[in-house]
Order: structure tokens, then sequence, then C-alpha cells
């Protein structure tokens, strides 16, 4: 029994060698490349970057880990609870190594709770090697580093019992969150702690909006390490983002002046919907 | 090499991607399956680990006694009970289902439901007439949890239809458009950076090259 | 009246419970509007050619059960009302094949649909993106087995649809609450395809899903409850969709009369 809707057609290379549809998504790829990698080559020449804005929840960082310290408690990191392959958890590792070695300086202590057993892996590595850096090898205690469960609400349990009886002054979350970011939160709120909270999940945003004290929105998650590194090459970097914002903004205003000129005119779409 | 190996290894897997992605032979040859299998091993070896990991510091908790070390108890037994319950049975148990039925799916559930009461308790504390946009930002929220249940429909009958073609249809996805489009290019840009070398933080670099 | 702004939070959950579970035994029967975007699910299922194969996705866990397993039911009856074939299954979302198949069971015996002919059910598979790379080249080697761990290959219905494509399949039916999900579909499977995707989504996710409803690329979508009791009025199977509009309702009404007496504390203590 066959329920054949159409003739299956063998699939055909754009232009000889693309798949279907991924040319002009293979020319971001390259157009973002290079324009970082122009950056980078000034940032390394000495040449001027320009600079990234002040996001306040990023500022706010070195405050929450300075108010842990003088409380006494710990700081609570969250990277979020989806696996490596997230973007958002490789932009949280970035922040982890900036906070595990302000934690080593201080000498506070530095609470990772995971939901993933790949990050943990990852984020023990960090911590580990951010505390080697700063010459206190001895103050890394692996414990605190905590795989808790990969199920997301029996992890959203385990994390409130840990705020209940660890008592962590700050609490940044960075990273992929879903439902459990309004449990999360508020449990913070309730706790007193200095909350920062950052994701690129937009039906999580009004919840960090809500129920932390700093709030990072979208892109700014992924500007983080190379605002807390402070470094030029890593500017460069979201200088050449920035400009493949502009070149997609550009598009989209002349689509939709010939959308607005010519509505039957497909011109564009065909452009880009065609390769 | 204990930084280069995994950079390498980044940027070949970094490389298959890009190439079954977006070139014909690689989609052909399907050289994305050997690399799903071996996350998927990876994976499972990073879960023992976490197994691991839960079971020291849970077991160091119910060697000192601490506060709560009863719950430490539970914990564990009842880790490696369903594990091994799973293995002799697989999903299709009667137990293991029972379990998952009567006690996995109801705490989840509840677990979700508490969202419900935490979102009550931040729209109370959250909502005030402080500056002008929290005063926009209170307007809009009532407007949209009037028109988004049937009572709103109940007092004025163009409620919902206002709500979802303006509020949610014009306003929500223009704003939502804009942010969407920041966070590709920023995830983009971050896989980009990654696969170019710039950032090192997963492999316990400095963050930066 | 400054204590207005005070008001304990237990007092606040104890009034939320004592309203829900009121609405529970005395429903006040508000009707429920049907949305031009639930006619226009509706539709699109209702209008795929007879005999159609769709993929029914149920990319959650019980967490989203609330939400989504009503969906699920009314699209089932839905589609089985037409007489599709059906292939229920997910990816990455081990603990939801149970829940999808305590629903799928019953509502299969009440249409004489005979498994592995007019409906089969996978199971949870992983892999999430790679998965559905595979299942677009190779279903049975990607899928394997059923859910009941039998080889697939014996079922006349899988014979039937070697590849998740648009010759073989007319339309992907997803719910979705997180990753991976309907997104992960439109890149994989149905971008740039005949084959339609319809996704049933948590309210939370609704507000980011429209973006892709307005651009077309999802052909429909059941919003949250509220499109839920929507949907189950347009296919006439009342369910727990409909069930749960007046605790919404009220629990609406609530939250606004706590954000008022909020602001009138603040004020008052403002002045």
């Amino acid at each position: 029994m066959m329920w054949l809707l159409a003739q299956e057609q063998a699939p055909v290379p754009t232009l000889g060698i693309f798949t279907t549809g991924s040319v002009i998504d293979f020319a971001c790829v390259l157009v973002l490349g290079v324009i970082i990698w122009v950056m980078v080559a000034r940032a390394r020449t000495g040449r001027k970057i320009p600079d990234i804005k002040k996001i306040a929840g990023l500022e706010a960082v070195d405050e929450a880990i300075g108010r842990a310290t003088e409380m006494g408690r710990p700081v609570a990191f969250i990277p979020g609870i989806q696996s490596v392959d997230n973007p958002q958890t490789l932009a949280a590792f970035g922040m982890v190594s900036h906070i595990a070695r302000q934690c080593a300086r201080y000498d506070t202590r530095f609470l990772a709770l995971n939901c993933d057993p790949l990050p943990y892996a990852v984020i023990e590595e960090i911590t580990r090697q951010a505390y080697l850096e700063e010459g206190r090898p001895d103050a890394f205690n692996p414990d605190d580093i905590r795989f808790l469960s990969a199920e997301q609400f029996a992890f959203v349990g385990a994390v409130i019992g840990i705020f209940e009886r660890e008592r962590p002054a700050a609490n940044i979350m960075f990273g992929s969150f879903y439902a459990e970011s309004m449990i999360l939160a508020e449990t913070g709120s309730f706790q007193g702690m200095i909350q920062i909270g950052g994701t690129a999940n937009t039906h999580q945003l009004p919840f960090f909006v809500a129920a932390c004290d700093y709030a990072l929105i979208g892109e700014e998650m992924f500007a983080a390490s190379a605002y807390l590194s402070k470094e030029p090459v890593m500017y460069g970097t979201v200088v050449g983002q920035d400009w493949l914002k502009i070149i997609i903004g550009l598009v989209i205003v002349v689509g939709a002046i010939l959308a607005t000129v010519s509505p039957d005119s497909t011109f564009l779409k065909d452009i880009i919907g065609g390769y | 090499m204990r930084k280069e190996g995994p950079m390498i290894l980044t940027v070949i897997s970094s490389l298959v991607v890009v190439f079954s992605t977006y070139f014909f032979l690689g989609q052909k040859w399907n050289l994305m399956a050997p690399l799903n299998n071996w996350f998927q091993i990876s994976y499972s070896i990073a879960m023992a680990l976490g197994f691991i990991n839960l079971t020291a510091i849970h077991g160091k908790y119910i060697q000192r006694k601490r506060e709560g070390w009863f719950y430490s108890i539970i914990l564990l037994v009842s880790m490696y009970a369903y594990l091994v319950l799973g293995m002799i049975q697989t999903h299709n148990g009667l137990q293991f289902n029972w379990i998952y039925e009567n006690a996995y799916s109801p705490l989840s559930s509840s677990m979700f439901a508490l969202v419900a009461f935490f979102i009550t308790s931040a729209a109370y504390r959250v909502f005030r007439i402080r500056t002008k946009e929290a005063t926009i930002l209170l307007v809009c929220a009532v407007f949209v949890m009037l028109g988004r249940a049937p009572i709103g429909d109940a007092m004025w009958g163009g409620w919902s239809g206002f709500v979802n073609k303006w509020v949610m249809g014009t306003m929500n996805v223009a704003g939502m458009r804009g942010i969407n489009l920041g966070i590709y290019v920023g995830a983009f840009a971050t896989a980009l950076r990654i696969m170019l070398g710039l950032e090192r933080a997963h492999i316990g670099g400095s963050g930066t090259q | 009246m400054e204590r207005l702004m005070k008001i304990d939070r237990r007092l606040l959950y104890l009034v939320a419970v004592v309203v829900v579970a009121v609405t529970v035994f005395f429903p006040l029967g508000l009707p429920v509007k049907v949305s031009p975007l639930a006619v226009q699910t509706y539709d699109a299922i209702q209008n795929l050619p007879d005999d159609s194969v769709v993929f029914i996705s149920n990319m959650y866990d019980p967490g989203a059960a609330g939400e989504l397993s009503p969906m699920l039911k009314a699209m089932l009856y839905q589609c089985m009302e037409r007489k599709y074939k059906i292939i229920l299954g997910n990816t990455s979302w081990t603990l939801g094949a149970g829940l999808a198949h305590e629903i799928i069971t019953p509502i299969a015996q009440e249409f004489n649909y005979v498994y592995g002919t007019d409906y089969i059910e996978l199971g949870s598979k992983p892999g999430g993106v790679v998965w559905l790379q595979s299942a677009r080249i190779d279903l049975a080697g990607a899928a394997l087995v059923d859910y009941n761990n039998d080889p697939i290959g014996q079922f006349p219905l899988m014979q039937a649809v070697p590849k998740l494509t648009q010759e073989y399949v007319a339309a992907a039916l997803v719910l979705d609450c997180g990753t991976p999900g309907a997104p992960d579909w439109l890149a994989q499977i149905t971008q740039g395809t005949s084959m339609k995707l319809i996704v049933g989504e948590i309210q939370m996710t609704v507000p980011d899903a429209l973006t892709y409803v307005q651009s077309e690329q999802y052909t429909g979508m059941i919003a949250g409850s509220r499109g839920c009791a929507e949907y189950e009025q347009l296919i006439g199977h009342p369910g727990a969709g409909l069930k749960t509009q007046d605790t919404m309702s009220v629990i609406t009404l609530m939250i606004t009369l706590f954000i008022v007496l909020g602001n009138i504390g603040y004020l008052a203590r403002k002045k």
C-alpha cells in the first residue's frame, strides 16, 4: 500500500555543490566570518575597535560577587538546563570562567548547579583551571560543582532545597531556561538574593525581568564573554555581529519597500528563497 | 596538547557539521550520523559521571550525618533501584511503568503547576505603577490576560479579537522578531568564535585567545 | 492602605487554591469565542488529502502534559475521523512516549484503527535534530523499532513511508514545549517543502510561535489552553481544554484584583 503524495525527486545540488536552500545561509556564514576576521586583525594590530555599551547585568556580576563575599555566603551559578550543543550553554562557560576567577580571588564559595552531565564536566574543569590560574588550587572544592538531575523539575526541586539550606547571597542564572526559570527566580527573590538572569529563550525573559534584579536579554548574553574579558580581539567579534545585523536590517528595509511599492513582485523572495 | 587536542577536535567537528549542512556531498554521504552516535555515547559517559558525582556528594552527607542526611539515603536508594529496575524490565515493564505513571508523572506535573503560584506572587509584587514604562507594561499585561480568558469576552465581546490581532499579532510579533534576530546572530557569532578558536572557555581556557 | 502592598504570599496562594477548587466543582460555563487562528488550524488538518499520512510528534513530557495532552487527544480525534494514517513519535522527549501511548490506545480502539496499518507508535528516539535529519533520509533506519521494541520493517504503514518527506507525509503535527521542538521540525523537515507544519504550543511559547504563523512557516497553531478549548469546540469533542477555561477566567480576575490592591497600597504610600 502506498500513499505517495508526489513523485519523489532525487535531490539536485544548487550551483553544483550546495544543498537546496543553503546558499544564502552559507553566504551569511562567510560574510560574518570575514567581518570577524577583519575586526580581529584590526585589534591585533592595535587599531581602534568600537566599545561595547554598558550592560547593567554584566556590570552587576562583580557587585553580586562582592556582596556574597561581604556576607560570607556562596555565589550560586546555574548554566541553564540544556547540554553543550546549545549556544547559550557555551556562552555560559565564558561567564563561569570569570565568576570562578573572582570567587577564587576573594575566597568566596562558588556553587555551580547543573542539570546536564556534559556542562557539569566542562564547568568542573573550567573552575578547577580558574582556581589554578589564581594561585588557589587548594581552595577549589569539587563538591561545590554539582550535577543534580537531568530531569527539569527534579533539578528545580534540588536547587530550591540548596537555596534554602546553603542560602547563597547571589544567584546568577545564565543559559537556556524553560518553565523552571520562574520558580528559581521567585525562590531566589524570597530568599533576598541578588539575582542576575540571562537567557535567549524569549518566553522566559518576562519572568527574569519581573523577578531578577538584573536581566540580560538575548544577545547581551552572547556578548558577555567579550564584555567581561575586555579584550579588543573579543570586542571585534561583537562588532562583527552588529555589522551582520545591520546588513540583515538593510535587507529587511529593502524588502519592506519592495513589498509596499510592488506587492506582486517576488524578486527578493526568489533570490533569498531560491538559493 | 591538553588544550590543543580538544581545540582541534572542536574545529574538525564544526567543519564536518558545516560541510554536511551546506554542501550537497556532505548530505549525500550523511556525515552527521557517526557524529550523532559519538555524541550519544559521550552523553551516556557523562551521565555516568553525573551518577558518580551524585553518589559521592550524598555519600559524604550520609557519612557525616549532615542535616537532612536521611533524604540523601532516599535519593540514592530510589536512584539506583529505578536504574536497576529499568535495566531488568526496560521501559515496558509493569513496575517500571507503574512508578513512572503514579509517582514521577504527577510529581513533574505538580512542579510545573507551582509556576502558576509563583506567577501570581510575582505579578502582585512587580506590577506597580512606578514609571511610565511600568504602567504601560501593567496595562498590557492585564489586557492580554483578560483577552486570553473567556471572562474578557464576557465583559466586552471584542476583547480577545483586539488582543489577538493588535497586541499579540502586531506589537508582540514585531518585538519578538527584533529580539530573535539579535539572538540568532549572537548565537551564530558565538558558534563561529568557537569554531575559529577565539573562544576557549569551554576547554578550560581563560575565555579568550 | 499600605498593608495592601505587603499581603503575605501564602494568603495569595491560599486564595488561588480556593478559587481553582471552587471553579472545578462549580463551573461558570462561560462561552469560549473561537478565533480565526483556531479555524485556520482546524481547516489545515481537515483539508489534507484523503488517506494522508500525518506524523504527530509529542515533543513534551509530564510537566507540560496538562496543556498539551488535551491538544494531542483532540488532534487524534480529528485525524482519525478523517481516516488519516498516523505515525506517532518524538525525539529526545523520552518521558512523553508513555503519555502518548496512554492517550492514543483508547482512541484507536474507538475508531477501530489497526496497529501497524492505520497507525503506529515509534516511541521516543534519541538524537534530537540529528534524528530528524536521519529520518528525512531513512525513517525506518532512524527509528529501527516501535514503542513495543518490535522491528518496524514488518509494519505495512512503515513500509509505505520510507522517508519523512513531503512525498510520503502530508503534515507534521508537533506539540511543542521546549527544545527540540517545532522550530527544529521546521528547519530540518518542512521548510521549503509542501509538508504542512501544524503546531500545538503551551501558552508561554505562543508569543514566539506567532512569528512563524504570520510568516506562514506554521500552517496553523493551537495556542495554549484557550486555543485547545476553541479547537475542541470545532472538532465537536469537548475535553479538558474547555473544562479549564472557567478556572482560567477566575484566576485571571484574581490576579488582576491583587495587582489593583497592590497598586492602591503603593499609591497610598506614595502620598
